[in-house]
């Protein structure tokens, strides 16, 4: 193993390891001094993982050193990722002292998610992949957590925590099956599994837990049962990264396992992920028609909007698809849709204060008097997720249908569509609230200059890409070119 | 002058910028800003009119490359159908703006900042020829009218701007997923003059013709998709009814004109009949139903599906005189439907109420009035030396060609809908004044007047003589139907 090269090509992950210890340890001095410090420290190693990143991007050969890999994909991924950490952490930098979250963990616990999500990525073997889950998933426990004076905060961590493990353990079962069907836990083993497979029984067995597994941390249906009440419960700006960041770690765990045993006939690839996707995006749909607390309501639209990523994984797997632009599409996809995201619970922070959260959907009531930049963005944002035009909502799921109805997956583009008419109505539902009802006897409390700056950036990037987005899709496009798996 | 047209298109945005610089509260300086910039694509339409040759080929093209990864292109163009129309839309904005002068009073800039976006939509619509551009114009132009109709409309108007929205999406997105069907199935172009060469196979054909055909026929709207126009337009302010019935209801018929019906040639014969059936039971349904309304706006809305059923018939007729008479209405019924819009509007202004049974002998206290509104009223009927009359006859006489049974019926209809307005007439102008109110109403000022000019030499323009407008037409018509038999 050489471990230069290793060490040049993995320096955005180790940064972000290095970071977080350095964080801990720094964190009991800094608080007493330079509360702001961390903040400041978290940000930095998250820049130097992106420019580390960056570089590992250009220099373009793919490489696979055994355990892990550095391909373009992984990498495109990592951007993805260090985006919503940067993001989020812009979002935390007020709400944390408003909801008397004062640990140093928390930005920890945030870059060693990151560095978990961006192991995902770079794995090359089932065994660090679920190194990567276990490190993001766990951080992921705690940060939901951190509320520490709510109950609903306990709640939605045990809760997250418990059924977690169990996922995991799922997870771990199906590599245990897979270890025996091919003898390695390493992708490149699984990707060379004999046809017909020696063992059926264990490969399916293998691909069924594995499934259930990534599916639970995708917030598939039916194994999103935890989604609404983790996101609920979690500290608003931890929801946002879980919404983004993990969701994407998680979907890089399931492309990378699709790729690689993808080729086996005998599993029914398209039937099972298409079903998950059709359901997926259904279940999601109908159910956030009901709601009536915000983060719900987002809880239940990013499943929904896993579903329709699903779509583009049932399409990349397709004998005649053009795998090349799907997975670009799936990648694309998942930057808008973190991007939205990110927007929209920032605007959810924007009107929250200590002891009034303001979550619900009658909070919304008459914002666009109170606040029309706030109003307008939110709008934007639900309009981009609905999927209208020119927004990048619109792009990224004209990319992904066309996947779609390439790979000849008609019926479930189908579904797509009717879903997204029928998101139409709940997202609107809060837009009719800001600008059609009267104000509501509340005042809005002051916002920081760094949440305005992280909508205003959300705002433009989803304009910009809406209008213009072939430069990025490209660049998606490109990264999938020569993917090891 | 170069790239005139997509200045017009886009040139309702200066106005956007215009507005945003008039200090709050200045509303008067707001409504002088955005009628001097609507002013500014009616002169342009205008010069676009003289210099159009009326070839049969689109002119004005302008084609810039957009997303590089599926050959989308930024692609406009008129043609003799679509160039009356832009014309049309241009004229009837800044006709909206000088009537709304005294209304919204606190909320003016929000008013003209939707009206102007939805006026470059509009146009946008009808220049685009290229799939991709076409959807995003469609689909973007929902945005504003929901704002207009949620915003500025009646005591029902979330109900029926959430219809209206909801309704035309579902229809909208199935058309999405027949136009990445028809990308994927043409050779990966979505440029209409190619697809306008493609071969499909018969039974590709009828699903998306289906799949068009519905949006459009919502959009229409065709019977039985009719359902939220009547809600839509009573509760829109008087501006988003102008438009709504003047333009929004064309994009239909010329979405029909351009795209479902030359594009799946075979399919549309297959549904002709269908269609001819649906248009006849909406021009005697459509007259009937508008005969006992109580309101006078949603009595104008009833008479609209009536007249569309006669465009939609002279369409599905594929004879020279039907189509030629299917494009004169679809300017003519924009005329005088906008102007009856307008005239309600004005009442509306003095007495705040709809309700027919609350006016009577109108003509006593209002003559100029009364006398516009009897001319607007028989252009509507389509009474000789009247535009009206010039496209119904066409109408007719093409469509009695291709049946004779149909035309005879829908004949009939050109009668109910002469009882329905007359009828309204009787009791609204003629008569002794019964209500009190009604006995100290100010006649039309000379605003009111400005407003209604343009539109009554119109009428009696395209009544006398057709021929400046046709002669732009003809070579058009010829096309389409050389492309649809």
């Amino acid at each position: 193993m050489n471990w230069q090269v290793f060490l040049s090509f993995a320096t955005p992950i180790l940064s972000l390891l290095g970071g977080g210890l350095l964080i801990l340890l720094l964190a009991p001095l800094a608080k007493r001094f330079v509360p702001s410090l961390i903040l400041l420290v978290s940000v930095l190693f998250l820049g130097f993982s992106l420019i580390a990143a960056w570089g590992g991007w250009s220099s373009g050969t793919p490489l696979s050193l055994g355990l892990m890999l550095f391909d373009r994909m992984a990498y495109a991924f990592d951007f993805i990722l260090l985006l919503a950490a940067l993001l989020s952490l812009l979002l935390s930098k007020d709400y944390l002292p408003e909801e008397n979250i004062k640990d140093g963990e928390y930005y920890a616990l945030i870059l060693f998610a990151t560095a978990g999500g961006m192991i995902i990525a770079h794995a090359a073997d089932l065994i660090v992949l679920f190194l990567g889950l276990e490190v993001a998933s766990l951080s992921a426990y705690v940060l939901t957590g951190m509320k520490r004076n709510v109950i609903k905060s306990y709640e939605a961590s045990l809760k997250y925590f418990i059924m977690g493990s169990i996922a995991s353990g799922f997870f771990l079962y199906g590599i245990a099956m897979a270890y025996g069907a091919a003898g390695s836990t390493s992708f490149a083993a699984l990707q060379k599994l004999s046809l017909p497979p020696a063992e059926p029984i264990l490969v399916f067995a293998a691909v069924a837990m594995i499934l259930i597994g990534v599916g639970f941390k995708v917030a598939a249906v039916p194994f999103h049962l935890w989604s609404p009440d983790v996101y609920e419960g979690a500290p608003t700006s931890v929801t946002a990264f879980m919404a983004t960041a993990i969701k994407t770690a998680g979907f890089a765990a399931l492309i990378r396992i699709a790729l690689s045993l993808g080729h086996i006939p005998q599993i029914p690839w398209t039937n099972i992920l298409a079903t998950l996707a059709a359901l997926t995006m259904t279940v999601g749909n109908l159910v956030a028609l009901r709601q009536h607390n915000i983060k719900r309501m987002l809880a239940y639209s990013s499943i929904a909007h896993a579903g329709y990523a699903l779509v583009g994984v049932t399409a990349a797997l397709q004998k005649n698809s053009l795998a090349e632009s799907t997975i670009a599409a799936i990648l694309f996809y998942l930057f808008a849709y973190s991007l939205m995201t990110v927007g929209a619970f920032a605007v959810v922070i924007a009107i929250g204060r200590r002891g009034d959260q303001a979550e619900e959907l009658t909070d919304y009531s008459g914002l666009a008097q109170k606040h029309p930049f706030l109003a307008g963005a939110m709008a934007l944002f639900l309009f981009s997720l609905t999927g209208m035009p020119p927004t990048i909502g619109f792009v990224g799921k004209f990319y992904l249908f066309s996947g779609a109805i390439e790979a000849g997956l008609y019926g479930l583009v189908i579904v797509g569509v009717l879903n997204s008419a029928v998101s139409a109505y709940y997202y609107l539902g809060p837009i009719v609230k800001m600008y059609f009802q009267k104000e509501r006897d509340y005042v809005l409390p002051p916002i920081s200059y760094t949440l305005l700056a992280t909508i205003v950036l959300c705002v433009f990037i989803v304009i910009y890409l809406g209008l213009f987005p072939s430069d990025v899709f490209l660049m998606a496009r490109e990264s999938v070119r020569e993917i090891v798996f | 002058m170069i790239h005139l047209l997509t200045f017009t298109i886009f040139s309702p945005l200066l106005g956007l910028a215009g507005l945003s610089l008039v200090p709050r509260g200045r509303e008067s300086a707001m409504r002088v800003v955005a009628f001097l910039a609507s002013l500014i694509p009616l002169v342009l339409s205008v010069v676009l009119w003289t210099r159009f040759r009326g070839t049969g080929d689109f002119e004005f093209l302008e084609i810039l490359p957009w997303l590089q990864g599926y050959k989308v292109d930024y692609r406009i163009g008129v043609d003799g159908f679509s160039l009356p129309l832009i014309v049309l839309t241009t004229l009837l904005v800044p006709l909206v703006i000088l009537q709304s002068w005294k209304d919204y009073a606190g909320k003016v800039r929000g008013f003209l900042v939707f009206l102007l976006v939805l006026e470059t939509g509009l146009i946008g619509v009808f220049s685009a020829l290229d799939l991709f551009l076409f959807y995003v114009f469609w689909e973007a132009m929902l945005v504003p009218m929901y704002f207009l109709i949620g915003g500025w409309g009646g005591e029902r108007r979330i109900y029926a701007a959430v219809k209206f929205v909801l309704y035309t999406m579902v229809g909208s997105l199935l058309m999405l997923a027949a136009i990445l069907y028809l990308y994927v199935a043409g050779g990966h172009s979505f440029n209409l003059t190619d697809l306008y060469t493609l071969q499909i196979p018969h039974k590709a054909q009828i699903l998306c013709f289906a799949a068009f055909a519905l949006a459009f026929a919502i959009k229409v709207p065709v019977f039985p998709f009719h359902t939220w126009l009547p809600d839509a337009h009573v509760e829109a302010p008087t501006g988003g009814s102008v438009l709504l019935a003047g333009v929004l209801l064309k994009m239909g018929t010329y979405g029909f004109l351009r795209f479902a019906m030359p594009l799946f040639p075979e399919a549309a014969a297959t549904f002709v009949p269908v269609f001819v059936l649906l248009a006849v039971i909406g021009i005697i349904y459509g007259s009937l139903v508008s005969m006992v309304q109580p309101d006078l706006k949603k009595l104008v809305a009833y008479t609209s599906v009536a007249h569309l059923g006669f465009v939609v018939l002279g369409l599905m007729s594929r004879t020279p005189e039907g189509v030629m008479g299917a494009s004169l209405q679809m300017i003519n019924h924009g005329i005088s439907t906008g102007a009856l819009f307008l005239l309600v509007g004005m009442i509306y202004e003095r007495r705040h109420t709809r309700q027919i049974a609350e006016f009577g002998g109108l003509a006593t206290t209002m003559p100029l009035y009364t006398v516009l509104f009897l001319i607007v009223t028989v252009s509507s009927i389509g009474l000789p030396a009247t535009n009206g009359f010039v496209g119904e006859f066409l109408i007719l006489m093409g469509s009695f060609k291709a049946n004779p049974i149909t035309a005879a019926l829908a004949a009939t209809g050109v009668i109910f809908g002469a009882v329905s307005m007359l009828w309204m007439v009787k009791k609204v102008f003629f008569g002794p004044v019964t209500k009190e109110a009604n006995k100290s109403l100010v006649d039309l000022s000379a605003r009111e007047v400005a407003v209604m000019i343009p539109l009554i030499v119109l009428i009696f323009w395209i009544g006398v003589a057709p021929g400046f407008l046709t002669h732009k037409m003809e070579k058009s018509v010829t096309r389409f139907i050389e492309r649809v038999k």
